[in-house]
């Protein structure tokens, strides 16, 4: 047992203290902190102004819409508008940022949103109203055209001739086509289709003798913040954020033990290839070797593992967010973690004792991979239906099952108790049975240089042994 | 006194090859015993199995009294013929950590690796990682690893290969200095004069099978000599004049020398007799054979021509280095 405690502290210890691992473990945090909120301010930053020609082709009756888009699309009508969605986006940021941070940085979070939003450009459009029945296909050369800035036609609008009064043998209204010059900003893009609709809904109302400003008085509707009660009292829901948990637990298990994974893989690669198994197998036996590497790479990998768990939890503390974790979750996240890492160490042991270089180990590692990452391709529908057929299968399949039951007990509706102790029990069984085959693999392969095994020599191995 | 290793009817298969075949082998305590044979003989393959870091498909082992080396690791150090270090472990750490695999405690640890390290002269490298050692360094440092936790029995597979002549000098008396403390020691060589200079026994392993196990002095002992050295006062002696005493089969020259081989039934003392009066000499003595002749004259009667030639070959591309290692070691 002892031998095994040093075979575990030297490798844990090459392991940690290797320049990649900190670097490695320390870059991804400081991505996250630092280029997420970098990303965010530049997405916020302003658009690029935008200045063109708008031509529309009203075929309506009468041509009706005609007075309505002239007025929804005035420079004055554009600009209310964008202060209106400004002023959305701020009321709702500054909402949220309340929820989240101390009253200080909210503040000053409030005022970099304000700043942000109030930055937005106004689009300079020039309408053109071309006569009915202009044919379409006679101007669409001109969205082709170079022309400098503020003359060139950038999109084309075509009002169907039912808009405004339904065809009688039609079941609905007539619309629009629009034709966009190529890679006109989809900020644009969107601004004029919303634009749109709302002349020639406004059109129609007034066809019917409504007003269009009392009916969208009647049809505004602010939806209502939905509260979560917990034994600290009112909380935000934040429906996002209760996906984002699982599968942010999901992730922080996947990197853990696939790091941990991958360096047991690579330092029993160099071992073997440093002709040093031969000396350490005179001093320990095989299975205390292979034990020791896979107990120094399981605390490499759940020091990552409480690392990351820790700077996660302390950013959903600072954001007012920390009611989404279940800390009993986390107690069981740490009971999945050896499950997990369990399965992927014997594997790579096995693995990484058998081959000469980490090239050969690629051909042997490709199936394995597929499988594990199949929770990573699976996850929305885990998530969404965590007590499904799919979701209750793969919990029992081996080296799956636990990162599925990790998403499904951090879900909203996780499983019966019940069911995560069998799915822990059986895994559990799982990960004793390979232990078993990967001490004979790594018996066998530690001492075997040459032509790299297939799958047939490794059952060959496992009989042998 | 006991036996230090026992092996009763090992044999060892890898597929359809048959590595070791009916290896009986007794092994004495105090003991300092060299394995010799070929490439591929199966010497490895039985240290292996006496390190129980191969098991044997059939027969007994027993290791210092147990009935593997598993229970007595501790009490056993092995120098690998793959020889293996952590590159990037600096050379203290490394010992200290061997040391601890071993078994010894922390305490009085760094003392005995400083110690160790300027016994084969390399103090200056206790901080410095292994891949900045040269090969005879990091060779050294291995050594001191398979004995520094002054075991009981002591197994150096291929100890002196790449090694220079002050070197393997060196190891030679460590060798011998763990052989006086009374240690049981086994290696194995290529190099027949090896064996013969420091081993008091002798095993020599062929195509799997133990084909001879003594002590050097009776291995030449029983194998007669047949061939009388005569070195005439007159280079120019005519050949012929050796070749007419009775019981002479051939003549062979060696530059100064002619080899006079008898025939089976003639007595060399007899031919010594009648070669003084055949012509002035400056020498005449018997030829002993050295393992090496007995080894090749063993290995020759179970292998076809082509093979033999290779095999003797190969015998003797070590024996020439050797040879001069020997003489620029002062030995």
């Amino acid at each position: 047992m002892i031998k095994t405690f040093h075979v575990a502290k030297r490798d844990f210890l090459a392991t940690v203290l290797t320049k990649g691992f900190i670097i490695g473990v320390l870059v991804m945090p400081i991505i996250m902190t630092v280029a997420a909120p970098l990303a965010l301010a530049l997405i916020n930053r302003k658009p690029p102004a935008v200045a063109g020609e708008v031509a529309i082709i009203d075929n309506s009756t009468a041509a009706a819409a005609t007075p309505e888009l002239e007025r929804t699309l005035s420079p004055e009508a554009i600009k209310a508008w964008i202060t209106d969605q400004t002023e959305s986006t701020k009321k709702a940021a500054a909402k949220v940022i309340a929820k989240s941070l101390p009253p200080d940085q909210a503040q000053q979070a409030t005022s970099a949103v304000a700043a942000a939003a109030d930055s937005v450009e106004v689009p300079e459009l020039k309408i053109t109203i071309l006569p009915p029945n202009t044919d379409p296909a006679s101007i669409k050369p001109r969205l082709l055209e170079k022309t400098k800035d503020g003359e060139q036609l950038l999109a084309l609008i075509t009002i169907d001739n039912d808009a405004l009064t339904r065809d009688a043998a039609k079941d609905d209204f007539g619309t629009y086509a629009m034709s966009v010059r190529a890679r006109l900003d989809i900020r644009v893009q969107g601004l004029l289709r919303s634009k749109v609709r709302e002349a020639v809904i406004d059109a129609r109302l007034k066809s019917n003798n409504e007003d269009p400003a009392a009916v969208r008085t009647l049809m505004r509707f602010d939806a209502p913040d939905v509260e979560t009660w917990t034994a600290q009292g009112a909380t935000s829901s934040g429906e996002m954020a209760q996906m984002f948990v699982p599968m942010g637990f999901m992730i922080l298990l996947w990197i853990s033990t696939f790091t941990g994974g991958q360096f047991l893989l690579t330092s029993t690669i160099e071992e073997k290839s440093n002709r040093i198994m031969e000396v350490l197998l005179s001093a320990v036996s095989p299975l205390e070797l292979m034990v020791g590497k896979i107990i120094g790479q399981m605390c490499a990998g759940l020091m990552i593992l409480v690392l990351y768990s820790f700077l996660g939890i302390s950013a959903m503390i600072v954001f007012r967010q920390s009611h989404l974790v279940d800390w009993g979750n986390l107690v069981l996240m740490v009971a999945l973690f050896l499950l997990c890492f369990g399965f992927i160490a014997c594997m790579m042991a096995a693995i990484g004792s058998a081959v000469n270089d980490i090239h050969e180990a690629q051909s042997l590692m490709t199936p394995l991979m597929l499988v594990i990452v199949s929770p990573m391709l699976l996850m929305m529908p885990i998530i969404l239906d965590p007590k499904g057929v799919m979701a209750t299968t793969m919990s029992f399949i081996p080296g799956v099952g636990p990162f599925v039951l990790m998403l499904r007990i951090s879900s909203s509706d996780p499983p019966a108790a019940w069911q995560i102790a069998a799915s822990l029990f059986v895994n559990a069984v799982y990960v004793v049975i390979l232990a078993k085959l990967a001490a004979k693999i790594f018996r066998i392969g530690v001492l075997m240089y040459g032509k790299p095994p297939n799958f047939a020599t490794l059952l060959r191995w496992i009989k042998m042994a | 006194m006991a036996d230090a290793i026992t092996l009763r009817n090992i044999r060892k298969t890898f597929g359809t090859k048959v590595a070791v075949e009916g290896m009986d082998l007794s092994i004495p305590e105090g003991s300092l015993c060299g394995f010799i044979g070929p490439n591929g003989a199966g010497t490895t393959t039985t240290i292996r199995m006496i390190m129980s870091i191969l098991f044997a498909d059939s027969g007994e082992l027993s290791i210092l009294g147990k009935a593997s080396a598993v229970e007595s690791k501790d009490r056993i150090g092995y120098l690998p013929e793959e020889r293996g270090l952590y590159k990037k472990m600096k050379v203290g750490a490394f010992l200290t950590y061997m040391a601890r695999l071993k078994g010894l405690d922390e305490a009085g640890l760094d003392a005995k690796v400083k110690t160790w390290l300027a016994r084969v002269g390399l103090s200056e490298v206790l901080k410095k990682k292994c891949e900045e050692l040269s090969k005879g360094m990091q060779q050294k440092v291995q050594f001191v690893s398979s004995i520094i936790h002054e075991p009981d029995l002591i197994i150096l597979d291929e100890p002196f290969s790449g090694l220079d002549p002050v070197n393997s000098r060196l190891l030679r008396e460590l060798i011998d200095e763990q052989h006086r403390a009374g240690r049981t020691i086994i290696f194995s060589t290529h190099q027949m004069l090896q064996a013969e200079a420091l081993c008091d026994r002798v095993i020599m392993i062929h195509q799997g099978r133990k084909v001879l196990d003594d002590s050097p002095q009776n291995i030449r002992s029983k194998f007669d000599p047949r061939t009388v050295a005569v070195e005439p006062l007159d280079p120019a002696t005519d050949p012929a004049t050796f070749a007419r005493i009775p019981g002479v089969a051939s003549v062979d020259r060696r530059g100064r020398l002619f080899d006079l081989h008898a025939s089976n039934a003639a007595d060399p003392r007899a031919i010594m007799a009648a070669a003084c009066a055949a012509a002035p000499l400056n020498r005449v003595e018997v030829v002993r054979p050295s393992l090496e002749d007995i080894f090749i004259d063993i290995v020759q009667q179970t292998l076809p021509p082509d093979e033999r030639e290779k095999l003797l070959a190969s015998l003797r591309s070590p024996m020439a280095t050797l040879a001069s290692s020997l003489e620029g070691g002062g030995d």
